[in-house]
């Protein structure tokens, strides 16, 4: 019985020991998973819109012709506002955009030739409390209504855009 | 005589009435029919023998009444009258027995408390562990997430507080960067000047403090000496102009942009403890008009980066410098 009682006293007191050193981690842990401004969304609102012709200084991979006959440039812009007391910043785009069916969506890019290496793009921040806007250009199909958006980095859920 | 136990003749007075076989002593002055008291009858297998009958319904009552059988197969076959004397060497009293074994239950009725109440503390201290771990996450999400921070307005010209140091922010002006080949035509380079004044204390974390320009739809972080030069560069010559003379230029202002800049990683650093007049460097869009500049103070509440306080300084764009 002696020995029992030895060995209940010394595995709890392991556990307990054991107890401290798991919530010391996770603790620590949780410093950094939930301390990341990608883990929040931004988005507070968007407005979308046709444009007549492809803007000025962004690339696209098909021909002219196909763009102005067979798709259309879409303009998104999206209200973002900071939410957490870390500034959040964007590098590339915002978002994944997929069609009806899942397909993927050509986004534009700007073309390094025009806007330069040390353009703007890679120093737009959101900090907390302020908002701000943020343009992407898609090319959808002539007669597409519907299409969804996906933030490239952080929570990936799913926005419906219609036009 | 014949012996009344095992049946074996002999010789009475050679052997004294002491059965040479098995032992017992034949008394025939006391040789009694019993059996009238005993109302069941058995059959000893031919044996005749008062004492070996009395024997079987000794035995046969203690089966009968008794719970313990008290006798061994062997006294069956005969044997003295005195059979709890004879067997008791071999078979232990039942009462006997009945205490002994009481002993091993009333020690087993001694609970052991210590192992039931380690469990317990062992489950609790996990149930414990859980729940604070899940609260202390909750704790430091709510406090990321709560944005609430003390906003400041200065003008231009006025001095301000943030970060334990004292600013003035002269003005700000856009940059001729007609001769450069690292900006596109739809943006422009904002310069924003900066007097830190003198203080005897400074911060000597080299943390990075946040400073951006807001033009109403963008806020855009203030640029680094890597990317002033990238800017600030001449991939070719223009048209007109003598080509040395613009290259002079251009690496005359770069040098002059350099030195003066300002970033947020060291606008407060020691080096600036007797006051420092700098520049602040932005790259926004060409059709922007009046901006604002603003400088973050950070904190920590229960280990969490906050924003404490944010000072904005509204500013019009002066012409091209």
């Amino acid at each position: 019985m002696g020995k029992m009682k030895i060995i209940s006293c010394v595995s709890c007191a392991i556990v307990v020991l054991m107890c401290l050193i798991c919530y010391s981690g996770y603790v620590s842990q949780q410093y950094y998973e939930v301390c990341t401004p990608y883990g929040y969304s931004p988005i507070t609102g968007y407005e979308a819109k046709v444009l007549e012709e492809i803007p000025e200084g962004y690339e696209y991979h098909i021909s002219e012709y196909a763009v102005m006959e067979e798709m259309q440039v879409v303009e998104i812009t999206w209200e973002l506002t900071g939410v957490v007391n870390e500034s959040l910043g964007i590098i590339g785009n915002l978002c994944y955009y997929y069609g009806e069916n899942g397909e993927w969506i050509d986004i534009l890019e700007k073309d390094d030739d025009y806007w330069g290496e040390a353009r703007s793009d890679s120093y737009n921040i959101i900090p907390p409390g302020e908002s701000v806007l943020w343009r992407e250009y898609v090319l959808v199909p002539r007669g597409m209504k519907t299409f969804s958006a996906q933030r490239t980095m952080g929570e990936n859920e799913e926005l419906i855009i219609e036009l | 005589m014949r012996c009344g136990r095992c049946g074996k003749h002999f010789d009475e007075e050679m052997y004294s009435g002491i059965c040479p076989k098995c032992g017992h002593f034949n008394n025939r002055q006391a040789e009694y029919d019993v059996s009238k008291y005993f109302s069941a009858k058995f059959d000893d297998g031919g044996k005749t023998s008062t004492g070996a009958q009395e024997a079987k319904q000794h035995e046969k009552l203690h089966e009968m009444y008794d719970k313990y059988n008290m006798h061994r197969p062997a006294a069956r076959q005969g044997g003295t009258g005195n059979y709890h004397q004879a067997n008791r060497p071999a078979q232990p009293n039942p009462y006997q027995r009945n205490v002994t074994q009481t002993k091993p239950r009333e020690k087993e009725r001694e609970r052991n408390i210590v192992t039931p109440i380690c469990a317990i503390l062992a489950v609790f201290a996990i149930a414990v562990t859980v729940i604070a771990g899940n609260l202390k996450k909750r704790e430091i999400e709510e406090i990321y997430r709560t944005v609430d921070f003390d906003q400041e307005t200065a003008e231009a010209g006025q001095v301000f507080e943030v970060n334990g140091r004292l600013l003035l922010v002269e003005g700000a002006e856009v940059v001729d960067t007609s001769m450069m080949s690292g900006i596109a035509e739809a943006e422009k380079l904002v310069a924003v000047t900066v007097e830190i004044l003198p203080s005897e204390e400074w911060d000597s974390d080299w943390a990075y403090h946040t400073v951006y320009l807001s033009d109403g739809s963008a806020c855009r972080q203030c640029l680094d000496s890597y990317a002033l030069e990238s800017i600030v560069s001449l991939d070719e010559f223009p048209a007109s102009g003598d080509p040395y003379d613009i290259m002079e230029k251009i690496y005359d202002m770069r040098q002059s942009m350099v030195e003066d800049i300002l970033t947020g990683s060291d606008y407060l650093n020691y080096d600036y403890g007797e006051g420092k007049t700098g520049t602040f460097y932005f790259l926004i869009d060409k059709g922007a008009g009046n901006v604002t500049i603003s400088f973050d103070q950070e904190g920590t509440k229960n280990g969490v980066s906050i924003l404490e306080k944010r000072v904005s300084v509204p500013l019009v764009l002066g012409e091209v410098s």
